[in-house]
């Protein structure tokens, strides 16, 4: 039986996954999606168990009856060889997301994560989301607001004495705290709406989902932080809800000790500052590939 | 008050207007050519809705009034405005701008023809195949990069085969040809779905909400889509099909968490369906016009007062995360 890891080679997760296999003595192949244009082999009948199913790159395909795990990280990133039209491009990487996501649902094995169409075009779940089905008294969600009125977003940073431009499609956060950054606000306002977010003080938070187990580290490093098992409990449902065995809620832990969501990862980023807990995930994905689903 | 979010040179968007001008129904058309910098919005989250409003010309429209919207995520956005910037500028203002109406809609209680995440199936047709796969039958099919296995497939399928694209990016389905096999050694840059080729009668059928409009195709090209230009014969008629049919046409549709579909299928000379594929965003005035069905009646209404029931089973299905637990209950579900 063989670990399939359907990622990036540039994405440590995958890297030390199939390491982690090579020490448990379990087979894995990786197949790495900048190197797939060009030498992808694959022969499937979608919804036919009984056909030998092959997959792979190199001269032995990987047959998919053999495949008793799935880590699914596929992005789509794939490297063109000179000669391919940006059409071409577009057009191949669209034919290959299609047939993965398509491929890795049909197999009755364990994948991390399922592809589940709602969210295909996710890689982040908003705080206004959360907000919409987080269990009450559970989590606090700061006050946000969407906007292309000005107005309104001069109203909101005087309110909340500065604030936070977190764009729609990239939990990235831009602190506005001067006249000066709102007025170059503003100008963006005028081709997009921008979503802002009040500024709360306190310490930024991971709290890691890998089926029932959570692992909590703090932005800044240091010690794992304590966080209430309520919380925790509520992290694991959130991601249970959305089929996610492998999730990552943002959370900040205020001044008074309660606990915001801030969003939620769909394809939890590399602690690169915390290597022990790297590998407590790695080791917790692992064993999660090899649970038992029959 | 419903929302009518597109484009006015799209002509659904234009049929779907007029009709609720006829119908007196209450109505604002969002351009999103003229969105965000001539409609301004704002939204906030008030418990587990979003609150707010849109100002359009003279008019604002508080969220909270609204009873259905229909939107179309078309790719004409700011057009003019968007000439200055650089593409991958372009790229991620479109995206800002889809997102700011797409999480607004998500989230709204009313009903939402469609929502963002519920369309998304038809970007993978061997995905969507494994639901069509519940209540129809489905073709045969192979995805592959080897040509002796495609050549193995055109044989066991009696040589009738066609090939078509596994995402949503549009393609003509066209018969596999003998002339075609020399091309076949391109497989190797990127898989292609073939599919057994099923005789019969292409229906269309429309579902919205409870409503069902069937119409048959009658058409000797293969795409029946692109028969004018291939000089093939085309002729659309209302048609009828038998009730299970039409409930799983239904069922089919709301397990996709949509609460309106185009779906194709094909009627064998034996009286069997098979179904191909679910369109989240159908463009329904071509076959209105063409059998005076009251698709944009029976949506129009849809959208003015949908049952309840529907709008909230639309929204728990097609909503990645709806369902809040209520504090006795312990975990939700959706």
């Amino acid at each position: 039986m063989t670990v399939l890891i359907l990622g990036s080679g540039l994405d440590p997760f995958c890297a030390l996954l199939e390491e982690e296999c090579a020490r448990r003595c379990i087979p894995s192949v990786f197949l790495n999606e900048a190197e797939l244009v060009g030498r992808l082999r694959v022969s499937w009948a979608p919804g036919d168990l009984a056909f030998p199913a092959t997959l792979g790159t190199g001269p032995a395909a990987l047959r998919l009856a053999e495949v008793s795990g799935v880590f699914f990280r596929f992005a789509g990133a794939l490297t063109f060889p000179a000669g391919f039209t940006v059409r071409d491009q577009q057009y191949i990487t669209s034919e290959l997301v299609a047939l993965f996501c398509a491929l890795v649902q049909e197999l009755p094995c364990p994948v991390v994560n399922r592809p589940r169409h709602e969210l295909w075009f996710k890689g982040w779940i908003p705080e206004s989301e959360l907000a919409s089905s987080s269990a009450p008294g559970t989590f606090q969600f700061r006050k946000a607001i969407v906007t292309s009125d000005p107005d309104t977003a001069t109203t909101f940073f005087r309110e909340h004495g500065g604030m936070v431009f977190l764009p729609l499609s990239a939990p990235i956060p831009y602190p506005i705290r001067t006249q000066r950054d709102l007025h170059r606000l503003h100008r963006l306002m005028r081709t997009i709406p921008v979503r802002l977010v009040e500024a709360v003080e306190g310490e930024e938070l991971d709290c890691y989902v890998v089926g029932p187990r959570t692992f909590v580290a703090s932005q800044s490093g240091g010690d794992p932080p304590s966080v209430p098992d309520a919380i925790r409990g509520e992290c694991v449902r959130l991601a249970a809800h959305l089929g996610l065995v492998f999730a990552q809620l943002r959370l900040l832990r205020g001044r008074g000790g309660e606990v915001f969501a801030l969003g939620m990862e769909l394809y939890p980023t590399f602690p690169a500052q915390d290597i022990a807990l790297a590998s407590e995930l790695v080791g917790a994905l692992t064993d999660e590939l090899q649970r038992d689903t029959r | 008050m419903i929302i009518v979010s597109g484009v006015v040179a799209d002509e659904v968007v234009e049929l779907l207007c007029a009709r609720l001008l006829r119908l007196g129904y209450d109505f604002v058309l969002l351009d999103q050519l003229r969105f965000p910098a001539k409609i301004p919005v704002t939204w906030w989250m008030e418990g587990d809705r979003p609150s707010g409003s849109l100002r359009i010309g003279t008019e604002r429209v508080d969220l909270d009034r609204i009873t259905g919207v229909y939107v179309r995520y078309s790719d004409y956005r700011g057009r003019d405005v968007l000439r200055r910037f650089r593409q991958r500028e372009r790229e991620i203002i479109k995206a800002e701008a889809t997102l700011a109406l797409g999480e607004m809609f998500d989230l709204m209680p009313c009903v939402v023809v469609n929502r963002i995440g519920a369309c998304a199936s038809n970007e993978s047709k061997p995905y969507q195949s494994r639901w069509c796969a519940r209540y129809f039958r489905v073709p045969r099919s192979r995805i592959t990069t080897e040509p002796d296995e495609v050549l193995a497939f055109y044989e066991a399928c009696g040589r009738r085969v066609v090939y078509k694209s596994m995402s949503g990016t549009r393609s003509i389905v066209r018969r596999l040809k003998p002339q075609a096999f020399r091309r076949l050694r391109f497989l190797r840059n990127c898989p292609v779905l073939f599919q057994e080729y099923v005789p019969g009668s292409d229906v269309r059928v429309h579902v919205v909400g409870e409503e069902v409009f069937a119409a048959r195709v009658r058409s000797e090209a293969t795409d029946y889509r692109y028969a004018p230009r291939s000089g093939a014969s085309l002729v659309i008629e209302a048609c009828s099909i038998p009730e299970d049919v039409a409930e799983r046409c239904r069922r089919l549709t709301s397990d996709l968490g949509l609460a309106m579909s185009g779906i194709d299928l094909r009627e064998t000379p034996e009286g069997a369906y098979y179904c191909f594929e679910v369109n989240p965003s159908p463009g329904f005035s071509y076959y209105e016009r063409a059998t005076g069905q009251p698709i944009s009646e029976a949506l129009a209404n849809l959208l003015h007062a949908a049952p309840p029931q529907l709008a909230l089973s639309e929204a728990r299905r097609s909503r990645s995360m709806i369902a809040r637990p209520s504090p006795s209950s312990g975990t939700g579900s959706a």
